[in-house]
């Protein structure tokens, strides 16, 4: 499909407004940041032309590692491990069972793992590297469980017969963006309190109250609800999309439900669900509120993090660095999952 | 496996007792029952919505009967889920998996039946010669034409060694050259392979060429089961007679019955000798209608015929139309009825004579070559 010579030229125009504009928000700022970074902080916010790399070395080196003793690199390692194993081992199956490269399975699976286990070695000491560990894996746990969560309810609303029912449930769906995200975080704070409702009930039931507000549950929790219908529209999609005749071929050859689901749909819906995911990732890796508001306004992600350095601490290097190496983890993540997936058909 | 239990020389059968189908209000499947041989090649044929599609993915065990029940191999397979039946499926979109390369395609079910990797990779090939496919084992199906996707469709199938080949439709989306070449090849196959053919088309022609019998079907029941020559010549509804081939219907009433020979009254005047049809009972009284097919619509000048064994009626020929190897001659009855009549041309004569639109004629059949179908 390819267009004629003078009709190339024209296409390329197209590009002009939505050039001009990236170029003016994203590319600009970016370059910006990066040189922030080199340079000097002026007590009182803003920053002096001296260029340093201090600023990186403190993103790289910091954090008193002397505290960490054997114990605790023992169980980071057992708990690296556990989750190279937990996300290798079924994506190498699925991997396998449709002829695809198990490289990249395993290599998901050990990134996933050496994440964890910084994660933990990190855990009580408030160093940069533990924050980067410690937004992507909540993040990535959010990504796993809105595939969860979306995956059964897409299948549901794509299933029901008529398309009044089908626009109704995809509506239901989209009614949590007509109220302030900041209302319903507060809303999920109220709910998770110590005297909330959730508690009242667990009491009720005869168990003793529990803390939920100000943990990693409470901010996983917020992630998911806050990312779910954008895992569910671009899932929604795909399924939508989706030849059911293939569902029933592969049972004609014999394949027994579990088999269909991991061979024919998974691969079919592939594309929903990386859109999907790359929207909840990106999106929770970056979230402000659910931290502040759920996991008790400590530096617990990224977000905050940059907060603190451009606020109270008037660190603007510092958060430049982190600001630069940020884009950075999400840009090779997102050439990870998306960029080399040349099958990959988002229209 | 079902295979295994199969009953010693009912491999390849098929037996639907009674099987209907509902959604909801509606009724795919009607009360149908149907018995196929094994080795036997048997077309579903029907409009849409007749419920031929319906039938063939009761037998898949894509849907569950809401009634009667399925024998696959001499085996109550009413229940059996899709993935137990020793049946495959060709669809009508052929449904090839598209993140799977061809040779994955056709692999699918072996790998599934857990089969050795070499086992399979001589399997796949001999499916891929048998379907007279180039060995393009590592294209993936968006690059196959469709007459390739079809092949592949066929090997994926057909690699199983399944009792019973399903085929829906398998030929409508190729284009009309194709899709006679593919009705020779499909023949061949069936010979070839000895498997039992359920073939699902709104087609006559395809029917008609490739089956040992075909089931009409209307609105949700078999109209008539028989083998293609008989159901062509003698159709047991006006449906049927109307669905396969062109046919000439004249409404008329039957006023006796004599023997094996019908008498009836036409509308246009006396009474005349039909042949009856195969199956069903007529009774005096009963209003129905005669079947003639153009070719064999007798067409002459007033007097020719005068002798018992020709039902003529007086008529106007109004048009005559040159359309090839064929002509038509359109002829009008004194109640106002047509009756067409079609003759082959040969080179150097008219095939209807002296005949001229306008002229006054007589118009009607030789007994045996009409019969009486129900309404």
């Amino acid at each position: 499909m390819s267009a004629p010579a003078a009709g190339k030229k024209y296409h390329r125009r197209l590009l002009l407004p939505g050039l001009s504009w990236i170029s003016l928000t994203y590319v600009i700022p970016s370059i910006l940041i990066v040189v922030y970074s080199l340079l000097t902080p002026q007590l009182g916010g803003g920053v002096v032309w001296d260029f340093t790399l201090d600023a990186w070395a403190e993103v790289f080196a910091s954090g008193s590692r002397s505290n960490i003793g054997w114990q605790t690199v023992g169980t980071a390692l057992v708990f690296g491990i556990l989750a190279t194993l937990v996300v290798s081992i079924p994506a190498t199956v699925w991997a396998r069972s449709v002829g695809r490269s198990e490289h990249r399975a395993l290599a998901f699976g050990g990134v996933f793992g050496l994440l964890v286990a910084v994660n933990h070695l990190a855990g009580g000491y408030n160093n940069y590297s533990a924050v980067f560990a410690r937004s992507v894996v909540w993040s990535l746990w959010a990504t796993v469980i809105c595939v969860v969560l979306a995956l059964p309810l897409v299948v549901f609303i794509s299933s029901r017969e008529s398309r009044v029912a089908k626009n109704a449930l995809l509506v239901a769906v989209m009614i949590p963006f007509w109220t302030s995200m900041l209302v319903r975080t507060f809303a999920i704070r109220f709910l998770l309190s110590n005297t909330g409702p959730l508690n009242n009930m667990i009491e009720s039931l005869g168990f003793e109250r529990q803390v939920f507000l100000n943990t990693r549950f409470a901010v996983v929790l917020g992630l998911v609800y806050t990312a779910l219908p954008f895992m569910i529209l671009p899932l929604y999609a795909a399924v939508e999309r989706s030849d059911r005749a293939q569902l029933d071929a592969a049972r004609d050859l014999g394949a027994r439900p579990l088999r269909v689901f991991t061979e024919v749909f998974l691969p079919m819906v592939k594309p929903g669900l990386i859109v999907g995911s790359t929207m909840v990732f990106v999106l929770s890796v970056a979230q402000y509120l659910v931290p502040t508001l759920l996991g008790g306004g400590k530096t617990n992600m990224i977000a905050n993090l940059l907060d603190l350095q451009f606020g109270e601490a008037f660190n603007w290097p510092l958060g430049a660095a982190v600001a630069a190496l940020f884009s950075l983890v999400t840009i090779l993540s997102l050439y990870l999952v998306v960029g080399r997936n040349e099958e990959l058909d988002l229209a | 496996m079902a295979g295994d239990q199969t009953a010693q020389g009912e491999r390849g059968s098929v037996s639907l007792r009674g099987v209907t189908k509902r959604f909801g209000d509606m009724t795919a499947v009607d009360r149908v029952t149907l018995h196929v041989e094994p080795s036997e090649f048997i077309s579903l044929l029907g409009p849409s919505g007749c419920g031929k599609t319906t039938t063939l993915r009761l037998i898949s065990g894509f849907e569950r009967p809401s009634s009667g029940s399925i024998m696959i191999g001499g085996i109550d397979a009413t229940d059996v889920p899709a993935h137990k039946r020793n049946v495959n499926t060709i669809f009508q979109n052929y449904a090839l998996f598209k993140h799977l390369t061809v040779a994955e395609n056709i692999a699918f079910g072996l790998k599934v039946k857990r089969q050795g990797k070499t086992t399979i990779a001589r399997k796949v090939n001999a499916a891929l010669d048998l379907v007279k496919l180039p060995h393009l084992t590592s294209r993936y199906p968006s690059q196959l034409s469709g007459g390739q996707q079809q092949r592949v469709a066929l090997a994926r199938a057909i690699v199983n060694e399944p009792e019973v080949l399903l085929l829906d439709e398998p030929l409508s989306a190729l284009d009309l050259k194709l899709r006679q070449a593919m009705r020779f090849e499909l023949s061949q196959l069936h010979r070839d392979l000895g498997m039992t053919f359920i073939f699902v088309t709104h087609d006559q022609g395809e029917a008609i060429t490739m089956s040992d019998r075909i089931a009409v079907m209307h609105e949700g029941r078999i109209q008539q089961l028989d083998t293609p020559l008989a159901i062509y010549e003698r159709p047991a509804s006006r449906f049927v007679a109307s669905f396969i081939g062109e046919t000439n219907l004249i409404d008329v009433t039957v006023t006796s019955v004599e023997g094996d020979l019908i008498r009836v009254k036409v509308a246009a005047g006396q009474s005349v000798l039909v042949a009856p049809t195969g199956g069903h009972t007529l009774t005096p009284g009963q209003v129905a209608a005669v079947a003639v097919r153009p070719q064999r619509v007798v067409l002459e000048s007033p007097g020719t015929h005068e002798d018992a064994t020709h039902a003529l009626f007086p008529g106007v020929l109004r048009e005559l139309l040159f359309i090839g190897d064929e002509t038509r001659a359109v002829t009008e009855l004194t109640d106002g009825s047509e009756l067409i009549a079609v003759r082959h041309n040969q080179a150097g004569s008219h095939p209807f004579g002296d005949l001229r639109p306008g002229d006054h004629v007589e118009v009607g059949w030789r007994h045996g070559s009409a019969c009486v179908v129900d309404e």
